[in-house]
């Protein structure tokens, strides 16, 4: 199974995840990480502990913040680290259900392509 | 909706000088950048100079309109000391207080630094819940300070900035 990974601001990980499960129920293969208090190098040791060689996704909230600079560079190193910005309701929902009917390049493709699915706007 | 500042902006001195390990990151380029219009908004490290990638990814994760770039420290005091800052409202962020040293060795005129961010390290000991400093930090900061800079703690704009005493 290929695991999902949570580096967020705060306590957000944890909050998407309750969100999450209140739909789907309890996930297996679930790391939640906070950036709390951690320098870079700190945020890439807990990740690399946690997920070491296996390949996973990993969910940051958004492009520009230290959460996402630790996990760019992480991939440099394992490039079988999805690192996926922005995180959403729409992309986890998509992720959960869907990550044991693709093969893992396709997965983070159709997680991408759902979590931008989800933005919608209504106006005027 | 107007943000109360506990603090008045016309105090602000431009540039910003910021330390910051985690660099350019959320707080620096959202909370006060997007928040108070700076720019430019620049990395002083000449050790993220040298790795290509790692600037490379602090250039692409700055919005343009906030003019990011990661240069060098003595590109950061050159510039300042031609006067490119002027008229601008510009923060330069240096990841550790032995940079904003540095910047005073080269002739930067440092009036104002601000420690907005040094996390947890075991070498480190707490000052504010943002703000740990090892000895040698000390130390410099102290150098700093003998050199007439008003050394100040503030992570975010809406924070009441404490000053950083001996």
């Amino acid at each position: 199974m290929i695991p999902a990974l949570f580096l967020t601001h705060g306590h957000l990980g944890e909050m998407l995840m309750e969100a999450v499960e209140k739909v789907l129920g309890p996930q297996p293969d679930v790391i939640v990480l906070s950036n709390d208090g951690c320098t870079i190098d700190n945020m890439k040791f807990n990740v690399e502990t946690r997920l070491g060689d296996r390949p996973g996704v990993l969910f940051v909230d958004f492009c520009g913040g230290s959460p996402y600079v630790a996990c760019k560079s992480l991939h440099e190193v394992h490039p079988n680290y999805a690192v996926i910005s922005g995180v959403n309701r729409p992309m986890l929902f998509s992720f959960f259900t869907k990550r044991n009917q693709f093969p893992f390049s396709e997965l983070i493709e159709i997680v991408k392509a759902d979590g931008l699915r989800g933005i919608q706007l209504l106006a005027e | 909706m107007k943000i109360k500042l506990p603090w008045s902006k016309e105090r602000l001195v431009f540039p910003m000088v910021r330390v910051d390990d985690r660099l350019l990151h959320g707080q620096v380029i959202i909370g006060w950048g997007q928040m108070l219009g700076l720019r430019p908004v620049l990395l002083a490290s000449d050790r993220v100079v040298k790795d290509n990638s790692l600037a490379e990814t602090f250039r692409e994760i700055v919005p343009p309109e906030l003019e990011g770039d990661v240069i060098t420290l003595g590109e950061a005091a050159e510039r300042w000391l031609r006067g490119d800052f002027k008229t601008s409202r510009a923060m330069i962020v240096v990841e550790a207080p032995v940079d904003a040293l540095k910047l005073l060795h080269l002739g930067a005129p440092l009036k104002v630094l601000t420690l907005g961010g040094l996390h947890y390290r075991e070498d480190r000991e707490e000052l504010l819940p943002y703000i740990y400093l090892s000895d040698w930090d000390r130390t410099t900061l102290d150098e700093i300070r003998r050199r007439g800079v008003k050394i100040l703690c503030q992570d975010l704009p809406t924070a009441k900035p404490v000053i950083y005493e001996e």
